[in-house]
């Protein structure tokens, strides 16, 4: 309640008592009197009345300036002293009361200042002492986060719900959308850039099917006892990049996995690398054997037959000559890039059904196209990256599908000791040369899905070959052949990735409370304010009239969790209004028209900004005015705002009724928090960050904990009234 | 009467050694270097024996013997492959495509001859085509 208001009702209350008491005294006192002494008392008010009336105004009035003084001195100083006390004994230990009220007050308030005064040179000597103690292990925290931090491989690690607890530099580099970059369209076509983030889910960076099916490869691998527990696959980053990421589980005393490290290597180079070199050592074997088959055949023709002509003698001579050194040159070709390679590009062996099962399914479920799986009893198991060759084979099935126009094809599996053959046959004539050299040479896009290989790369990678031929299966049809190495089993060629079994203790570096992270869902209401995750952010604008035409320039925002600003997560837009800019907004914010001139449209922006905040609460200081934005560009962009909200200035008036000013610069200067960056978007936002995180046990100390508490609590201040 | 063998090979160091040697041994020989010209050669010179290199600069071995298999008379030809390339995976496909006998590279020079001698001995009949031998999948 506002000071004003309390005042009114004190008085009020006071008058109204006042008046009570006086009416029933008098009530009594006529009641006591004799019927001539009530007309004698009647009598002299009759004639006195105005004395007695001003005396009672005079009374009133004098009682109402003690009232004032009182409420003034007392009342108001011991409340502002109270919640600045409250201050001091939580957020801000070396904010001091300046309170000024009556001389108690005042010498109550200097008392509290001394008191807290000690307290805080007490509470300096502990911290420097705990400090001085902690140092130590800092310091190998310091080596071990730095040595995280630059590791060559990206390290992302993730709890059993998929969410991320822990990513490095190289991970963010291979996988995290830069939010303050021009926003624009990944080759891939997806329909919002990812973010990689504390706490965001990694089925946001990477497709779902993968991580799945590197799960079901661990269970299967844990429930056989194996020593190699690690799942392998393939994935593009965002710079299209071909990532090897290779997932370790995590597990709990039980042995269940509670989560997975996944380390993450840019193989793009060796696969190009590696298909370049298995080009070039085909092609020099071929040379070698066709020389040596010409020398060979020609030194034994010489030696066999004696009565060769001796034209033709020297003639053989001569091509042994030739041929011999031209093996001679071969051989002492400078082959320093043909060094042997280790892409660890992955492949695990799986059975050829189960393959062709996968092709199946995702023939059917993406193409539409049925392929029917003839009977077989091929039990071979091939060496194969199921990801990629699933991905190449729907590559070659969509292209022959534009060309023949059938939603059914015929699939045949047979194996022959070395080999596995997979028949894919459909009507029609066999696929010409000039097309299929075009497919082994185009990168794998199929649909959504894209892989930076090409198709040759890909069937190279896993010593295969397609051809294409036409099959009597009684009448012609065309024939795509996929002849694939078979493998006895896992001969473990590889190097064996143990699994990680999770200490009693927490381990010593960043925060892994995720871990106990109740359910999936992060929007609950029941859920505890320190559990959750938000977006702070805040947005500049042209001017302060949303629904007359004003619009957005600037958004910026931080990201919130377990109770920390993550100052790395950010989002930073300057946004091209398409509408003047007035001089007025630029001397607040400083931005210049010609800053946005080349800067992407709002439209472009809020479905970056709406993927940076999926997932989390929405807290700004005047939200309302912000939302109102926001929610005014809805129509026009598509993008619907629909995470809870809240309101710094709302929470601020429920923590602190007896303040009067609750502005950014006011609720900083009470809690302790130095401002930079005022009136940039960003730097608001990161004002309003560190606000919230104060306010947060502020709010739990007046029983304040989950979110629809704070909610209910924001609703019922003052400023919640605030409409744009 | 003497059996004729056609010899589709690009590399001009083979041909010189390998038709002398098919020609003392009492072959009629004719070397072409393309898959279209054996392609075109074969209603002239009516080869008993094609002797097919894979890699070859218009169209491979593996094309030739199918368009080869696919002609009136084409079941009739014996077709032996000569390889370059190590790997199981020609040897599939040169037998899945209707070869008779696939030689790696580098062979000795009683090697190929008795593969030939082997080809054109062998007694399966005529209007069974090679393809259907039980080595190799399907009736390609």
């Amino acid at each position: 309640m506002k000071t004003k208001s309390r005042f009114i009702w004190f008085a009020g209350a006071s008058f109204a008592s006042l008046l009570l008491m006086m009416g029933i005294m008098l009530a009594l006192f006529w009641q006591s009197l004799a019927p001539f002494q009530r007309q004698i008392l009647a009598d002299l008010i009759k004639a006195q009345f105005s004395y007695l009336f001003s005396a009672a105004v005079l009374l009133l009035a004098g009682l109402g300036f003690i009232l004032d003084w009182f409420f003034r001195f007392y009342i108001i100083p011991v409340s502002r002293l109270t919640e600045e006390v409250e201050l001091m004994l939580s957020v801000n230990p070396s904010f001091r009361t300046r309170t000024d009220g009556s001389k108690d007050v005042t010498r109550l308030g200097r008392l509290i200042n001394e008191g807290a005064d000690r307290f805080q040179r007490l509470q300096n000597t502990v911290t420097e002492k705990i400090e001085l103690a902690q140092a130590e292990s800092q310091v190998e925290k310091s080596i071990l986060a730095t040595m995280m931090s630059e590791l060559p491989a990206g390290v992302l690690i993730c709890n059993d719900q998929g969410q991320i607890l822990l990513y490095n530099r190289k991970a963010k580099q291979f996988l995290g959308s830069r939010p303050g970059a021009q926003p624009t369209t990944r080759e891939g076509s997806r329909a919002s850039q990812p973010f990689l983030g504390l706490g965001r889910s990694i089925f946001g960076i990477m497709d779902k099917g993968l991580v799945v099916h590197a799960l079901d490869e661990i269970a299967a691998k844990l429930e056989r006892q194996t020593d190699d527990v690690a799942a392998y696959f393939v994935l593009v980053g965002q710079n299209n990049e071909l990532l090897r990421a290779e997932v370790v589980p995590i597990l709990d005393q039980d042995q269940l996995v509670t989560g997975l490290i996944m380390l993450l290597t840019d193989i793009t180079a060796k696969v190009s690398r590696e298909h370049h070199l298995f080009r070039q050592q085909r092609r020099l074997l071929r040379q070698l054997r066709k020389q040596a088959t010409a020398i060979r055949c020609s030194a034994e023709l010489l030696e066999t037959y004696a009565d060769i002509p001796a034209q033709r003698q020297r003639g053989l001579i001569s091509l042994i000559a030739d041929q011999s050194a031209a093996m001679g040159d071969l051989i002492n070709q400078d082959r320093t890039d043909v060094s042997p390679t280790d892409t660890r590009w992955p492949v695990v062996p799986m059975l050829a059904a189960d393959l062709l099962a996968s092709i199946k399914r995702k023939s059917a479920e993406q193409l539409k196209l049925n392929v029917q799986i003839h009977p077989h009893n091929c039990h071979a198991q091939v060496k194969v990256d199921s990801y990629a060759l699933v991905l190449a084979v729907s590559f070659v099935l969509h292209n022959l599908k534009s060309r023949i126009e059938t939603d059914h094809i015929d699939a045949y599996l047979q194996d022959s000791g070395d080999l596995v053959y997979l028949d894919i046959c459909y009507p029609g004539e066999k696929v010409d040369s000039a097309s299929w050299r075009q497919w082994h040479a185009a990168p794998l896009h199929f649909m959504e899905e894209y892989l930076p290989v090409t198709l040759a790369e890909v069937l190279d990678h896993h010593r295969a070959e397609f051809w294409t031929l036409t099959r009597n299966d009684p009448r012609p049809m065309g024939c795509l052949r996929l002849f694939l190495p078979a493998c006895e089993s896992d001969d473990g060629d590889h190097h064996v990735r143990r699994m990680t079994i999770l200490p009693e203790a927490r381990p010593e570096f960043y925060d892994f409370d995720l871990f106990q992270q109740p359910g999936q869902n992060p929007l609950s209401d029941n859920r505890l304010l320190t559990e959750l995750s938000y977006t702070v952010f805040d947005t500049e604008t042209t001017g302060l009239d949303p629904a007359g035409g004003d619009e957005i320039i600037s958004i910026g925002a931080v990201r919130v969790l377990h109770n920390r600003l993550l100052r790395e997560e950010f989002f930073d837009q300057l946004v091209n209004p398409q509408r003047s800019l007035p001089y007025a907004s630029t001397k607040i914010h400083g931005i210049q028209p010609e800053m946005l001139e080349n800067q992407p449209t709002i439209d472009q922006v809020l479905k970056i900004f709406h993927a940076f905040c999926e997932d989390t609460i929405l807290v700004a200081h005047n939200a309302a005015f912000d939302m109102r934005m926001l929610q005014l560009k809805e129509e026009e962009t598509g993008v619907r705002f629909v995470n809870p909200v809240l309101d710094t200035m709302h929470l601020s008036a429920v923590v602190h009724p007896a303040q009067e000013d609750h502005s950014i610069s006011a609720i900083a200067h009470r809690m302790g928090i130095s401002v930079v960056g005022r009136h940039t978007a960003l730097g608001d936002a990161i004002t309003t960050g560190e606000i919230f995180l104060k306010l947060t046990p502020l709010l739990a100390e007046k029983g304040i904990h989950t979110l629809a508490e704070a909610r209910r609590a924001s609703q019922k201040t003052y400023y919640a009234r605030i409409k744009y | 009467m003497t059996a004729r063998i056609l010899l589709v090979e690009d590399d001009p160091n083979l041909i010189v050694p390998l038709q002398y040697l098919l020609e003392r041994n009492g072959y009629a020989v004719m070397a072409v270097s393309s898959g279209r010209q054996a392609i075109e050669t074969l209603p002239t010179f009516r080869p008993d024996v094609v002797i097919l290199d894979i890699l070859l600069s218009d169209m491979d071995g593996f094309d030739t013997c199918q368009c080869l298999r696919s002609l009136p008379d084409g079941t009739r030809i014996r077709v032996i492959f000569l390889s370059a390339h190590a790997g199981a995976i020609d040897q599939a496909k040169a037998l899945s495509c209707g070869a008779d006998a696939y030689v790696q590279m580098p062979f000795s020079n009683q090697g190929i001859l008795d593969t030939l001698n082997e080809v054109m001995t062998c007694n399966w009949k005529d209007d069974t085509p090679p393809s259907t031998r039980p080595d190799q999948p399907g009736n390609a």
